[in-house]
């Protein structure tokens, strides 16, 4: 029990192999997958698949986007919850991802950054009195819409300096302690920068330097153009000069609210 | 695309801030407007971010996330199976 007596696995260990070494390639997968699935029971397979879809469910807790190792087209082996279930890892990848939509209507996204990562989106819907349990992440996520608002609004790049003077109209000082967001340069800087909400980059030739804020990767995929302007309209009511942001959707390339791809397309499995 | 870009500054952000602090439920006393705001939200209803927030999520397709206290504690590691 004690930590310091760490037993050595005998035999080729598992455990020492790293997650990215594990790359398997779809052509591998299929044949040799089901041999290796028919060596074990269902139950213990379900096991397995119980066990991922937590772990991807905990993950996403903080909103960190969870890395992607090798080429394949799912996460990395969670090496804890995998162990020696390697050789089946495809089927249970798509079998959890298949549990994630069915049972919680969540999907698993991949972002298009350097290094791959993914992220769970809901596939549902949300509507205004859905009664989801209403917390700080709540008004977190409307501070959050008010700068993605700002930065569009802005032609999608903006001084970070300039957002902060919005948000002293809101009352909301990054020099301060805030009631709700507390330190509300953190959150926005860190946080938010962490989850891929938002990206804060140098601008180039400023001494000291200064940043500039612009959507995440996440962003793009949780919300879209289309949806921030319909959020500033609800606010705001129809804006003049208005027309620049709906030629810039229409934009071929930028045009919001398109449908991404999935990572994978998760087969159904009759379980 | 220049036109677009001289547009792009038209976006009028003050009045921006004014129609969210509307939306959030401001109460419009004596608004002194200096800059150091002291503590601020003394106007602001209590659950003025949170109302916000939750127009907002009707604008994302956020994940609810999954929480619990139970065996979310760190213990030993288990034991290695034998």
């Amino acid at each position: 029990m004690s930590q310091k007596h760490r037993r050595n696995d005998p035999g080729p260990s598992q455990a020492d192999a790293r997650d990215e070494d594990f790359v398997l390639t779809p052509s591998q997968m299929a044949s040799q997958v089901q041999r290796n699935l028919e060596r074990r029971s269902q139950g213990q397979v379900d096991q397995k698949v119980s066990e991922l879809v937590q772990f991807l469910l905990v993950k996403d807790q903080k909103k960190i986007p969870i890395k992607r190792a090798g080429s394949q087209c799912f996460p990395p082996p969670p090496k804890k919850v995998i162990g020696d279930y390697r050789d089946v890892y495809p089927e249970i990848v798509n079998r959890a991802g298949w549990t994630l939509q069915k049972v919680f209507g969540l999907e698993l996204k991949e972002m298009d950054t350097k290094p791959h990562m993914y992220i769970l989106v809901s596939t549902l819907p949300r509507l205004p009195g859905d009664s989801f349990k209403q917390d700080d992440r709540t008004a977190k996520l409307g501070l959050l819409a008010i700068i993605l608002s700002f930065i569009f609004m802005k032609g999608n790049s903006v001084k970070e300096v300039a957002v902060w003077e919005m948000l002293r109209r809101l009352r909301v000082d990054p020099g301060e302690r805030h009631e709700v967001f507390g330190d509300v340069k953190k959150l926005v800087t860190e946080e938010f920068v962490r989850q891929k909400y938002l990206e804060y980059l140098p601008i180039p030739h400023t001494d000291p330097t200064e940043f500039k804020l612009q959507w995440g990767g996440r962003a793009t995929k949780e919300t879209s153009k289309r949806h921030i302007l319909q959020f500033v309209a609800k606010v705001s009511g129809p804006l003049e000069g208005w027309d620049s942001k709906i030629k810039d959707l229409d934009i071929p390339g930028v045009r919001a609210g398109r449908r991404q791809g999935t990572v994978c397309a998760f087969r159904g499995h009759g379980l | 695309a220049n036109e677009l870009h001289s547009d792009m500054t038209a976006f009028d952000s003050p009045a921006f801030a004014e129609d969210l602090l509307t939306f959030m439920g401001l109460n419009r006393i004596e608004d002194n407007d200096s800059d150091d705001e002291g503590s601020a939200g003394g106007y602001l209803p209590n659950d003025a971010w949170h109302k916000l927030g939750a127009e907002a999520e009707t604008y994302f397709r956020r994940a609810p996330s999954f929480h619990f206290m139970l065996g979310s504690f760190s213990a030993d590691p288990p034991v290695p199976r034998q």
